[in-house]
């Protein structure tokens, strides 16, 4: 009995010490962290911007790593501490870490993100008007039918999953959306706002355009159990941003060669990770309609 | 039920006869009648609501996973695993270390309450904080766990020393000086009473450093919050499996002949400086933890008189909006929810104490009485809540089930002990008669002491619940940090604590009251 004791205790010492030094990782001089706020299906986004940090490494002849994080605010935080140097941000978190980091500039958007929308869907066996098929429309009263429903709104720092919605609601029934529904609910991400609004947690909900359209394209959602029955006027979204006095660390024109790298980014394979067509040039200037709606909501002061 | 024998009909006749009769009640049952009238009233507040329109579709995928348990990747799984024993030891540890310290000190106010704030927050908050200072690093978790446990560690070795023997402390007082008084006369009596709370305390650090991964350290619970939220039951089983183990077979591997090696090893391997960013320290202190009305006004140049007047005015608006839209009603969803969990805690103890008991159940019955028991009070009730909340949809319910279970399965646990160890007549009665005339009645104050002592654990817990999305004061702290309002995060965390503090001392009354009654 005594020896086996020794022996669990020998093992599990040998393990961990081998996980140790597995976990030492050697840190070079510099290099280049990016991060991306974790919009949907974490555990995949991990493996899909591994790829991503690949051929950054390839295209800029620097170290680069991707640090995955949990909740928007933490993307915020780490470019913020200068624990990230370039993130793939919303446009609310954009806006935000950018207002806290002098000097950072967005570099580059989707080719998507100069017109993006945000769906709002319902479910069908417990939304009355949703039972027909799909009604896009943009005309406001269409949100008429939402109130004193149950509703999610995805994270609460997300733009096209809470900060447009919320907006859209606000101006249309002059209420804060917790007086407009029944309950409000944030659910993390866009892809559990679908899995909700489908198993009728949630009578209806809010969700980026793109992971809707992404989620039916892989019969991800059973659209007869949910319909889209709201869309949003467009507005800017998704960048790349990139913090100031990286040209000084990595050298002479490496936020235009950052910036050339992103916009030359063709590869299906690497596009789909965001899922994006392109990559288009931005600048700090198209977001003011984000922080005037982040504003106006009470978002940022 | 003699009332309704003699054939009284009416349900008024039967109570008025009791209410005439004045049958004084015990002091357990009148705290628990006043608990469970408050939790009653609390009821009307309480948001319960069974949204969920097909939940078996869900659960049987949930079932499904449970039996085909896997993971894609071993060495992430493996780094996880590491991580995750190495914040618990570690911060175990340090934890001990300060609250030893602590306790020497524990009889100035200032240590005292020093201690009682920082055990009030919860290790969560206390990661949320560390975080937002030096960045998503080991260090912020080693500490969100050493901190708290610096705080428990300090009461409990106190109160520990205290409780002495003071005989031989009087024997050496002419010969001996301080020290050795110290730890001869004192500590050595203890000190086999503090081992077995270190140990016990590190089951609780596992499960709180599993935990932290919620909200961004790569620990066991960073891979199982990812695959609950996306529906990955079989990894998310593989890894409540690996948990429950590595706290099932604590005792194999943290042990009297292992506890220093492992330490060692713990603290040699420690990545401390890994990815912490200090720069923005100062900045985090001087300006983003000041309320955001006061932030870049001039202090300078007037009287104080003024500035004091100044301040008032320019936060008392700020502290009105905070209080009306998210203190106050953050304070009642965490004290109805709190009160409810507490009652649900209760009956689930009465359920799940019988079957691991030798009086109720048989060996194999005790088996599974115990190792469901065991399974309750190992898995951490956030992620309880999390699996109840995908059967029943979001509110209260999910909350008050995860608390009660698992808070049941641990008093269920402490009580079976002592239950077992109980002497009984030969000819005791048997079933519901022995449970509820025999057992019962003998075990009341050690059972009213254990929950009344959970009362606070649960309040605590309740505030974190919030990150799933119930309105108590932990979803607006959630908030807080998600929108970087630390000046905002910080009262809120500090009301919590407060409230804590509150509950802390009502029950540290009651169970007085309790004590002295019995003895």
């Amino acid at each position: 009995m005594k020896l086996t004791d020794k022996c669990r205790a020998f093992v599990f010492v040998v393990l961990v010490v081998s996980g140790c030094f597995l976990s030492v990782t050697s840190q070079a001089a510099e290099t280049l962290v990016f991060t991306a706020i974790p919009d949907q299906d974490e555990s995949r986004l991990r493996a899909r911007f591994s790829t991503v940090a690949s051929y950054l490494q390839q295209k800029l002849g620097v170290d680069v790593r991707y640090l995955p994080v949990k909740s928007y605010g933490a993307a915020v935080t780490a470019f913020k501490n200068d624990q990230v140097q370039l993130a793939w941000f919303g446009g609310l978190s954009g806006v935000r870490a950018r207002s806290r980091v002098p000097g950072s500039a967005a570099i580059a958007q989707g080719y998507e993100d100069q017109f993006f929308t945000s769906y709002f869907i319902a479910n069908r066996q417990q939304v009355p008007f949703a039972t027909s098929s799909d009604i896009i429309s943009t005309s406001i009263s269409g949100l008429d039918g939402l109130k004193g429903l149950t509703f999610s709104f995805g994270s609460k720092g997300s733009t096209s999953g809470r900060l447009m919605p919320e907006f859209y609601i606000r101006k249309h029934f002059s209420l804060a959306p917790k007086d407009v529904f029944r309950r409000v609910g944030y659910s993390g991400d866009h892809s559990r706002t679908i899995a909700l609004v489908e198993s009728g947690a949630f009578q209806a909900g809010a969700v980026n355009y793109k992971v809707w359209e992404k989620a039916v394209a892989q019969g991800l959602v059973d659209t007869e159990k949910v319909a889209v029955v709201w869309k949003t006027p467009p507005y800017p979204d998704y960048q790349w941003t990139i913090r100031g006095g990286v040209d000084q660390r990595f050298g002479h024109g490496f936020t235009t060669k950052v910036t050339n790298a992103l916009l030359e980014m063709s590869e299906p394979a690497l596009l789909n990770a965001f899922p994006r067509k392109s990559f288009v040039p931005a600048h700090n200037e198209d977001y003011v309609p984000i922080v005037n709606v982040a504003k106006s909501v009470g978002l940022i002061d | 039920m003699p009332g309704l024998q003699k054939g009284d009909s009416t349900l008024e006749g039967f109570f008025s006869k009791y209410l005439s009769r004045k049958i004084p009640l015990s002091l357990p049952t009148k705290t628990t009648l006043m608990l469970i009238v408050v939790a009653i009233a609390c009821l009307f507040y309480a948001d319960i609501e069974v949204a969920m329109t097909s939940p078996w579709a869900e659960l049987q995928r949930l079932m499904l996973g449970a039996l085909t348990p896997s993971y894609p990747s071993m060495s992430e799984l493996f780094h996880a695993v590491v991580l995750t024993v190495q914040f618990a030891v570690v911060g175990v540890m340090v934890g001990v270390l300060f609250g030893f310290a602590f306790a020497c000190a524990y009889q100035w106010a200032a240590v005292r309450w020093f201690c009682a704030l920082t055990r009030a927050i919860h290790e969560l908050f206390w990661a949320l904080l560390l975080i937002a200072v030096i960045g998503v690093s080991p260090l912020a978790g080693l500490l969100a766990i050493a901190i708290p446990y610096s705080g428990i560690f300090a009461k409990v070795f106190y109160e520990m020393l205290l409780q002495a023997n003071p005989g031989p402390d009087l024997v050496l007082k002419e010969k001996a000086d301080v020290v050795s008084r110290f730890f001869y006369g004192r500590l050595a009596q203890m000190a086999p009473r503090m081992a077995r709370y270190i140990r016990y305390r590190l089951e609780c650090a596992l499960r709180s450093s599993a935990v932290l991964g919620f909200v961004g350290l790569p620990t066991l619970g960073y891979h199982l919050e990812s695959a609950v939220k996306e529906g990955h039951y079989s990894e998310a089983w593989l890894l409540m499996y690996v948990l429950l183990a590595l706290i099932g077979s604590k005792k194999w591997w943290f042990n009297r002949r292992t506890w220093l090696g492992l330490t060692v090893l713990a603290c040699a391997f420690f990545p401390f400086t890994e990815s912490i960013s200090l720069q923005n320290l100062g900045q985090f202190f001087t300006e983003e933890l000041v309320p955001s009305p006061l932030r870049g006004v001039d202090l300078g140049g007037d009287s104080s008189q003024s500035t004091l007047s100044l301040f008032a005015s320019l936060l008392f608006p700020w502290l009105q909006v905070l209080w009306v839209n998210e203190v106050f009603p953050g304070v009642i969803n965490t004290l109805v929810l709190t009160m409810l969990a507490l009652i649900a805690t209760g009956v689930c103890v009465l359920m799940l104490l019988p079957p691991q008991s030798v009086w109720f159940a048989g060996k194999n019955m005790r088996f599974v009485g115990q190792g469901i028991a065991l399974i309750l009070r190992s898995l951490p009730e956030i992620v309880l809540a999390f699996i109840v909340m995908l059967l029943v949809g979001p509110s209260m319910l999910p909350a008050i089930i995860a608390l009660a279970i698992h808070n049941g399965g641990v008093i269920s646990h402490l009580l079976q002990h002592q239950i077992d160890e109980l002497r009984l007549r030969e000819d005791h009665p048997k079933g519901l008669l022995l449970f509820c005339y025999e057992i019962m009645p003998r075990i009341s104050t050690q059972f009213m002491s254990f929950w009344l002592y959970r009362w606070e654990v649960i309040m605590r817990e309740t505030a974190i619940l919030g990150l799933l999305g119930i309105p108590t004061l932990g979803f607006y702290i959630d908030s807080a940090f998600e929108d970087i309002r630390y000046d905002r995060a910080l009262l809120l965390i500090l009301t919590a604590a407060a409230l804590n503090l509150f509950i802390e001392a009502l029950s540290g009354r009651l169970q007085k009251k309790l004590y002295n009654k019995h003895r």
